[in-house]
């Protein structure tokens, strides 16, 4: 077992930027949904199945075939990337719950079992695990943008390939966060101080990009990961009652060359 | 005074509901629709693809003074047929033919106006209730025509003389549109050879209102119950309509109003099922390779791709290719969703599209149910100078069925008739 590497961390600087980013997030969709909410009422829904509604939307959320069925790598990008994201959020999300709960004196002694004990593997492994997927993921994206097919001009590139680098920095900053955590610790008795404070400025960096991320979700494509899987389960509704779109599974077929001239 | 853009704005997202509103911010702008739709392939513009108009349309109910994709995005969204092919390829499933129909309902509520032509065209539909602007009393002449011709085995009786189980719906295009008469004569002979009990409402039968609907004419909800009151007071008699665009509409449309759901079925799902039965018997051969083109109304609106394809397979003599884009990936001709009345030129180019992809697989005909998309294929044919000959399912089922009763000696005896 590597020796647990402490170095100063700004908590506090960290946690009012999350505060501030989540609350602008919040402002600004409560705004969206003002905007929303101007539309009008839905004519007649189909009679809900709920059992098939719900196998649409675990399908097309979680394993996303209609994704797929359009083209294997881009499917492949996107689910690294979607599942790398969620878990990691979902980790980040469980590590400050605990830590909350480890502040308040709630956890009765387990928390520090996972932030600091034998359970710490657990949560590496989940960590670099998924950073791993998502990198593989965004890697991939950026592939498929570098490589050809030229996109045709006004393609989604200008928009998203800054949001897929800073993703990219994210994932990346971590990675190097964790090989630096890595370093010291082997050298242990003897960490090697000089690195004490690009750890620290690294960590800060890593987390307010993770910051930065939050406050862009809702002027990027991002937003269509909050959005996505409440309009999948809204349309799932028609498409199990008009059998149109996950049943029967519609075939891939070429697309047709561009008109001759 | 103009309203402002923040008014304008409102009034636009009045119009759309409000899953549409939140569909706009879910455009993760991944550009699945633009690989296939078939109007992107004649202009490669963004602002023509589904994503290029979501973007445009999300910004106008932010601000409708703001974008300088405005004049971009009117244009685009009328000259699109709303075939629905970017809902079929999109990850997020966004509603796309609904929301461009109810964009163009919003926008023209909101004092933005459509193109003349489409404008006209409404007109005509209003105070004719037809889209020909022929006097309604003419309307189920084409039954009492081919009796005299002897083109059928009975007189088709009118609905009002004495009511059957079931109504066959002709519609606008197969009752006055000349060359296309022959789809009504051929749908009325083979019912009747299968010893189907029908009756037609002749000078009674409304036009169905869906151009309404595909051009986002605010009067559509009004018009459309008014026929659903009429339909409905059948005592329950099916609904059998042999154009796909009647069939979207008494069975699509309506459904989603009031009282709306009506028993309709599509010519070819109760052909099918009369071949299956034995009802209907295909007794002569037809030696041809045919394609079969889907049309977007009854194909991707409406989820009937198999039972065309049954029949034309229990045709003796018959082969049937594929063009890789069938079924939900059919590429459309151009005809719908007003597209020709916007853009005449843009519907020929795209029909000429598709009747190359129906060279390339060596058929001798395309054959297709839906009398507006064969008439959107001849542009199609006149324009690439194909020899490929468009034939309506009918045609090829009435040439094993009652072969004297063909398009053209139709088309011929009605014409002597008048």
């Amino acid at each position: 077992m590597l020796a647990t590497i402490d170095y100063p961390k700004p908590w506090l600087l960290l946690q009012i930027a999350d505060v501030l980013a989540l609350g602008y997030v919040g402002l600004v969709l409560a705004l969206r949904a003002r905007g929303w909410m101007r539309g009008s009422k839905l004519n007649a829904l189909p009679p809900l199945v709920p059992g098939s509604v719900a196998k649409i939307w675990f399908l097309e959320v979680f394993a996303q075939p209609q994704i797929k069925r359009l083209s294997a790598t881009r499917w492949a990008a996107h689910i690294c990337i979607f599942w790398g994201f969620l878990s990691l959020s979902a980790l980040s999300l469980f590590l400050a719950g605990l830590r909350l709960l480890e502040f308040r004196a709630l956890d009765g002694g387990r928390a520090s079992w996972f932030l600091r004990g034998d359970g710490n593997a657990i949560v590496k492994f989940w960590g670099n695990g998924f950073g791993l997927v998502l990198l593989a993921g965004l890697l991939l994206a950026l592939a498929r943008r570098l490589g050809p097919p030229p996109a045709p001009p006004g393609d989604s590139k200008e928009a998203d390939t800054p949001l897929l680098a800073l993703l990219l920095w994210l994932t990346l900053s971590g990675f190097l966060l964790e090989g630096l955590r890595l370093a010291l610790a082997s050298s242990a008795p003897h960490p090697a101080e000089p690195l004490i404070p690009w750890l620290t400025a690294l960590w800060t960096v890593h987390g307010l990009s993770g910051v930065a991320l939050i406050v862009l979700l809702p002027h990027t494509t991002l937003m269509h990961g909050l959005l996505a899987p409440l309009v999948i389960a809204l349309n799932a509704r028609n498409e199990h009652a008009r059998k149109d779109l996950s049943c029967p599974p519609p075939v891939k077929c070429a697309p047709t060359a561009s008109p001759r001239a | 005074m103009p309203a402002s853009g923040k008014v304008r704005a409102d009034r636009i997202a009045q119009g759309l509901t409000w899953r549409q509103l939140l569909e706009l911010e879910t455009c993760a702008r991944c550009g699945e629709c633009r690989t296939l739709c078939p109007v992107y392939a004649q202009d490669q513009r963004e602002a023509i693809c589904a994503r290029g108009k979501i973007a445009a349309l999300r910004n106008l109910v932010r601000d409708a003074r703001a974008g300088a994709d405005r004049s971009a995005f009117f244009e685009s969204l009328y000259t699109c047929s709303a075939c629905g092919q970017c809902h079929v390829v999109c990850p997020m499933r966004i509603d796309t033919p609904e929301l461009w129909e109810q964009a163009r309902f919003a926008l023209n509520g909101s004092g933005f106006p459509r193109p003349a032509a489409q404008t006209r065209q409404l007109d005509v539909i209003r105070e004719f209730n037809n889209a020909y602007s022929r006097p309604q009393v003419e309307r189920g002449a084409w039954a009492d025509r081919a009796w005299r011709a002897g083109l059928l085995k009975e007189p088709v009786r009118l609905w009002r003389d004495r009511p059957a189980p079931n109504l066959y719906f002709a519609g606008c295009t197969a009752s006055f549109d000349a060359p296309m008469q022959y789809v009504a004569v051929q749908s009325a002979r083979l019912l009747q050879e299968a010893g189907v009990e029908f009756a037609i409402l002749g000078p009674d039968e409304p036009c169905c209102a869906s151009k309404l609907r595909r051009m986002g004419d605010e009067t559509f909800p009004a018009e459309a119950s008014r026929r659903i009151s009429q339909l409905g007071g059948l005592g329950g008699a099916t609904i059998v309509a042999s154009c796909a665009g009647c069939f979207k509409g008494l069975h699509g449309d309506y459904a989603r109003l009031p009282a709306g759901v009506l028993p309709v079925v599509h010519l070819t799902q109760l052909l099918d099922r009369l071949i299956a039965e034995g009802r209907l018997r295909l007794r002569h051969q037809v030696p041809l390779r045919v394609t079969y083109h889907d049309p977007c109304h009854l194909g991707r609106h409406s989820q009937i791709y198999d039972e065309p394809r049954r029949i034309l397979q229990s045709i003796p003599g018959l082969q049937l290719a594929e063009m890789p884009r069938h079924g939900a990936f059919s590429s459309c001709c151009g005809m719908g969703g007003g597209l020709k009345l916007a853009d005449e030129g843009l519907q020929h180019r795209m029909a000429a599209q598709r009747i190359r992809e129906a060279e390339e697989t060596g058929a001798q005909a395309i054959v297709t149910p839906c009398q507006t998309c064969c008439l959107g294929l001849m542009h199609g044919v006149e324009k690439t100078g194909s020899s490929i000959r468009v034939l309506h399912l009918n045609d090829v089922v009435a040439a094993a069925v009652c072969p004297e009763v063909s398009a053209d000696s139709v088309t011929a005896a009605l014409a002597a008739g008048c």
